[in-house]
This record gives structure tokens, C-alpha cells and sequence, in this order.
């Protein structure tokens, strides 16, 4: 029963989210790094969230279901 | 998400805004599912790999990074609208004056940097380099740091020579060659970008990917519309030979052409 639900919330998450984080929960007051394997759309070329240092940045997740 | 699109349009190239698709679409089914409800047209970027995760369990969800990488708020973007939009203000605000904690007689290389004016900025931080007071230090790795930025502000527009985006390079190498006139360590660039831009070929190619802009802004505003996706098709057809094709054929394919 325990483990029916488990695996129950366990799948209801993985449709809330989708695919699995990079890494482990970015708080606040920590400087989140990532290396894209292809550079975002639009962003001219940019390969990490390093790169984008100098302004601010808003990151929105979202989902096409 | 209209809501951060309306950011992204208002703010321009004063903030970064990135969506993230995390529930496992392909690029070209997130980026399709964009163009069809007209999100499109703004300087957002787009990605489907998921760069950190904020712990939240449900969608959308946000978070706001500073200009020197430190996240500062995550949650709900709804519940949290007036709050972020009040941090984005301030953020741009500190972003062009420089990191709170850099030295006083360092704020106006920031400033100038910001501004574009890169020459004066390296200037001013390599007088307080070379001053021998306290600071020196600190001015030091600045001048590195500026230099460092502006390479990278040089390989952009080389990129986006390489990837067809012509009226993007063109801006931006106006804005770098007025902004590191003087600076010896960018002439060769400089030089080798003005050869580019001036060569036979790249009039038409600006003219064309002129008129690719206008159709892309049409299906930016109207989604991947039938007329506009006919227009786009005669385009490339007459502009086989323009650099901008293999963008508006990526396009083509994504509106079922």
C-alpha cells in the first residue's frame, strides 16, 4: 500500500516536472552553474549560465502540457 | 508566461529572460508550441534542458538571478508579479553601477562599461591599477575582467555571423567598434570585422535577412499563420543564395512546410 502510493506520488511529480533536474535545489544566495549542451534559442550563442553574467536574469519553467 | 514575455519585451536587453520547458519536450515541439500561441518576437531565449532546479513541485514556476550569478527569489511568478518586477528594477539599477562591493574608485569604469563607452571604462580602471593605492588590485583584475568581456562580446557577433544573424552582428559590432576606439588590443578585430561587413556580398545579404526580419516579426505576432508561412516559402525561394535561408527553412519545417 506504502509503496503504492510512493510510486504514485512519485509518478504524479514526474508529470508535475517533466524531466530531471541538472542538479540538486538552487537556493537563494547560491550562484546556480550550468554548461548547455546546445546554446538556448535566441541567446546568440551562449553555452552557461556563466556567460550571462553582467544582467539580471529571469528563468521561467514551464511546460507544453 | 505571457506575463515574463511582456518582461521581456519591456525590458530589452537590460534583463535576461529564459524559459525553460521541464516537461520533456523535444526543441522543435517547445519552440513550435511558442510560435502557435505567439510568444515569440522578444530577445528571450529558449531552452529545454533544465540549467538548476528551484524545488518546486508544480509549473510555472520562477527564479530571479542577479547580475553577478547569485540566485536571489524563486517561486510562483503569479503570486510573486509585483515583487519580482520590483527586484528586476533594482537589479538593472545595480547592474549598471557596478557589484555593491567594489570599490569607490572603481564605479565609474562600471558605469562607463555599462554605457557601452568600453575605451574610457578600461581606461579608468587601469589609472586605478596603476595608482599603487589600495585599490590597485582591484583595478587590475578589472582591466582583465573588461577585456575578457569584450572578447566574448566579439566571438557573439562572429557567432552570429556563422548563424545567419546579420542585423543582430551589424548592431552589435557598431556598438563594440565606437565603443573600444583607442583600444590597440582591438584593432585586429576590429579591422578584420569591418572587412566582413564591407565585403561585396554582404549588402544583399543584409537586405535579404531585412526582409526575413519583417516576415518572422509577422508570424511573431500572427503565430505560424498560413499566409505568412506562404510568404516566408516565396522568400526563400527567391533568396536561395542568402546566408538567413537556413534560419527560415528551420521555420518552414516547424510550421508543418
Amino acid at each position: 500500500m506504502i509503496q503504492s502510493i510512493l510510486t504514485l506520488g512519485l509518478a504524479s511529480g514526474a508529470l508535475l516536472m517533466g524531466s530531471a533536474p541538472a542538479q540538486g535545489v538552487a537556493e537563494a544566495g547560491e550562484k546556480p552553474s550550468y554548461s548547455f549542451r546546445e546554446a538556448p534559442l535566441n541567446s546568440m550563442g551562449i553555452k552557461s549560465l556563466s556567460e550571462l553574467r553582467g544582467r539580471p536574469v529571469l528563468v521561467e519553467f514551464w511546460g507544453t502540457q | 508566461m505571457p506575463s515574463a514575455i511582456k518582461t521581456a519585451g519591456e525590458y530589452g536587453d537590460d534583463l535576461v529572460v529564459l524559459f525553460v520547458e521541464v516537461q520533456g519536450a523535444t526543441p522543435e515541439k517547445a519552440e513550435k508550441f511558442a510560435w502557435d500561441r505567439k510568444w515569440m518576437g522578444t530577445s528571450a531565449m529558449w531552452t529545454t534542458e533544465r540549467p538548476f532546479n528551484t524545488g518546486s513541485k508544480g509549473i510555472p514556476n520562477y527564479a530571479l538571478i542577479s547580475a553577478s550569478g547569485e540566485l536571489l527569489m524563486k517561486g510562483n511568478p503569479m503570486s510573486d508579479h509585483s515583487k519580482i518586477m520590483k527586484a528586476i528594477d533594482e537589479e538593472i539599477g545595480k547592474a549598471k553601477k557596478g557589484p555593491d562591493d567594489a570599490p569607490k574608485s572603481l564605479k565609474s569604469a562600471y558605469k562607463a562599461f555599462a554605457k557601452g563607452d568600453f575605451a574610457k571604462a578600461i581606461a579608468e580602471a587601469q589609472k586605478v591599477a596603476d595608482s599603487g593605492d589600495e585599490d590597485a588590485a582591484a583595478g587590475a583584475d578589472l582591466v582583465k575582467t573588461f577585456q575578457k568581456d569584450l572578447e566574448a562580446k566579439f566571438k557573439r557577433v562572429d557567432w552570429m555571423l556563422e548563424n545567419a544573424y546579420l542585423l543582430e552582428a551589424e548592431e552589435q559590432f557598431e556598438a563594440l567598434e565606437k565603443g573600444v576606439k583607442g583600444l590597440a588590443d582591438f584593432d585586429e578585430r576590429v579591422a578584420k570585422l569591418t572587412e566582413t561587413f564591407g565585403a561585396d556580398d554582404m549588402k544583399d545579404q543584409l537586405k535579404a535577412a531585412k526582409s526575413y526580419a519583417k516576415i518572422e516579426a509577422t508570424l511573431a505576432e500572427d503565430g505560424l499563420d498560413e499566409k505568412a508561412l506562404k510568404k516566408l516559402e516565396k522568400f526563400l525561394e527567391k533568396n536561395a543564395d542568402a546566408k538567413i535561408v537556413a534560419r527560415g527553412q528551420k521555420l518552414l519545417k516547424l510550421g508543418g512546410k
